[in-house]
């Protein structure tokens, strides 16, 4: 499993992570849980994007990663 | 013109649209794939929220929580087991046997073209829906030796068709029930929708043709697109007078079953003249002999079989259908509301699931039982369930972002009043020309849901306003929406990412949608001046 796709899962496990701080935050009107989930939740929707624009900036010629 | 809760100023407009140039432009211009375009454009999308359209934080909160499970329980239920059932069929080696069994059935690899693209796609899409058509048959193509690009074009255009009538005419319900057609209104819109809709079978049986060999292919192929065209396009457009429920499963059966007579005929018992190259070059196809031997075409099938008898069994009788839908997730969202007063109401079950009567877990014990006879044929080599499911959750995870992120962002934008600001601005703007532009109201609509009845559910009650206040034709006008949203269906985001997910094709989302782009708006253009004759 590529090293991507392993960020990925972690991003995604960032997104259901965050739904139930939303959903308790969303319905008490606790601005903190809310917050929180946010936050939480826009840390894993980053980290597709930073993904594939720094990947973009990486030399054409570089080593291979050593993912097993 | 239009009575609205958010302002309709230019301003608003823009900042809605910038969200959606954003998001094409960086799936088709920048080739980005469809979780990291999605990604960075839902945050677009959550800054247009908060700052132009009053979003409090409580609602962009909950707005989210509505978009993860709506991503979950309604795409990625999907995807999930179609990977698996494909993943499933390739350790088999199943996919050599089934070409071989194809060959058999026509010879003329163009028909072959037309039975999954657009025969048993529109077929599925009459039975279950939910994306299922685009998951299993874009696989299937690759299978039997189309390119993985066109593989999911040619299943993304030939199933959406059946959009309005298919799933137990669930969209096109959806558009009654937010209309309140009387029974004489709906008889006549049911009858442009089936005009469009045949319009739009036709449109879908030429790109086929079209996208195997250009002119060339439409020559050899117009008999069979004129016969199937008149079954499932004709089919509907009949249907619609007699029976909504069961047009959409009995248009597409009929248009199915005929394909198996035209590869009797004279026109195609033998291999197709016409150039192609959307087929990966026979040299390059693996084959392997010995499983060719052992494996005949049935056996090959059989998951795809478990998964027809179950879907059929199931979804096409009543009381076992009833019996099993009284189980539900879903989950109680209250009431949201932006500071602009663009109310959402509250939902007791929003997104409710029914696992136990849903296309997913018809693909889920399809792949499992799949597996289960594959392996007691011997056809599974140790480590296989292994390789399966590390092959599927390398396919899921990418699939997964990229569904919560468009989604969540559809989502907002439906509730934050972004939508409606769009259908209301161009329904400002454009005044009598409006007919022109009703279709294109309803791909937006699609677009933005990933559903036919989404976006009848979003647009419906727009179109028949804005009809009345243009005095235009409204049953025209309505057809053209649920018309629209099914050709919508061919550039939605999350359809086009359930074909690209399931043939390995996970981030050339723009390849595809350049293509089905110039489909679904050119549809919608002639359907748009067909609307302007009749309204």
């Amino acid at each position: 499993m590529s090293k991507k796709i392993k960020t990925l899962i972690f991003a995604a496990a960032l997104c259901f992570a965050a739904t139930p701080f939303l959903y308790i935050g969303g319905q008490s009107e606790g601005s903190g849980l809310s917050i929180l989930g946010l936050a939480i939740f826009c840390v894993g929707m980053a980290i597709a994007p930073i993904l594939q624009m720094t990947a973009g900036k990486e030399p054409e010629d570089a080593p291979p990663t050593a993912d097993k | 013109m239009l009575d609205f809760a958010v302002p309709i100023t230019m301003g608003n407009w823009i900042l809605a649209f910038i969200p959606i140039v954003i998001l094409l432009a960086l799936l088709v211009g920048f080739r980005w794939g469809a979780a990291e375009a999605g990604a960075l454009t839902w945050f677009i999308v959550v800054l247009v929220a908060v700052f132009a359209y009053k979003t409090p934080l409580n609602t962009l909160a909950l707005e989210t929580v509505k978009g993860v499970w709506s991503a979950v329980f309604s795409i990625l239920v999907v995807v999930w087991p179609a990977i698996l059932i494909y993943e499933v069929t390739n350790e088999a080696g199943a996919f050599e046997p089934f070409r071989k069994g194809m060959e058999r059935v026509t010879p003329n690899r163009l028909l072959q073209i037309m039975a999954f693209a657009w025969g048993f796609a529109g077929f599925l899409q009459g039975v279950t829906g939910f994306g299922v058509p685009v998951a299993i048959c874009a696989p299937l193509l690759v299978g039997i030796g189309v390119r993985p690009l066109q593989a999911v074009i040619l299943a993304l255009v030939g199933h959406a068709w059946n959009n309005t009538f298919g799933t137990i005419a669930v969209a096109w319900l959806a558009l009654k029930d937010v209309t309140q057609l009387s029974g004489a209104e709906a008889a006549v819109t049911a009858l442009y929708s089936g005009a469009f809709i045949w319009m739009f079978n036709i449109v879908a049986g030429l790109t086929i043709c079209w996208i195997y060999g250009k002119a060339k292919a439409i020559k050899e192929g117009l008999p069979a697109v004129v016969i199937i065209s008149l079954l499932q396009g004709g089919g509907t457009l009949v249907l619609s007078q007699w029976n909504d429920v069961v047009n959409g499963f009995i248009a597409g059966t009929m248009g199915f079953l005929i394909i198996f007579v035209l590869g009797r005929t004279n026109w195609y018992n033998k291999p197709s003249s016409v150039k192609t190259d959307i087929f990966i070059d026979d040299d390059q196809i693996t084959s392997d002999a010995a499983t060719e031997d052992k494996m005949g075409f049935h056996l090959a099938f059989s998951p795809y079989y478990i998964l027809l008898t179950l879907t059929l069994g199931i979804l096409l009788i009543a009381p076992i259908k009833n019996a099993l839908s009284v189980w539900k997730w879903s989950i109680p969202i209250p009431e949201t509301a932006t500071g602009y007063g663009f109310v959402n109401p509250e939902a007791a079950a929003y997104g409710a699931f029914t696992p136990l009567a849903h296309g997913a877990t018809f693909l889920l014990a399809s792949a499992l039982i799949g597996y289960l006879i594959y392996n007691s044929k011997g056809f599974i080599e140790p480590g296989g369930m292994g390789r399966i499911m590390a092959r599927t959750i390398e396919k899921c995870i990418p699939a997964t972002i990229a569904m919560v992120s468009l989604t969540a962002l559809s989502v907002l934008m439906r509730d934050t009043g972004q939508a409606a600001v769009l259908a209301y601005g161009v329904g400002t703007a454009t005044g009598g020309f409006y007919a022109f532009m009703a279709p294109f109201v309803g791909i937006l609509g699609a677009f933005m849901t990933g559903s036919n009845t989404a976006a009848n559910i979003l647009f419906g009650s727009f179109q028949q306003t804005a009809a009345q206040v243009i005095g235009s034709n409204e049953a025209a006008i309505l057809a053209a929406q649920t018309a629209g949203a099914a050709a919508g269906n061919t550039i939605a985001p999350g359809n086009v990412l359930l074909g690209t997910t399931t043939v390995g094709l996970l981030g050339k989302e723009g390849d595809v949608l350049r293509v089905t782009m110039v489909v679904a708006l050119g549809l919608a253009a002639v359907i748009g001046i067909a609307v302007m004759f009749v309204a």
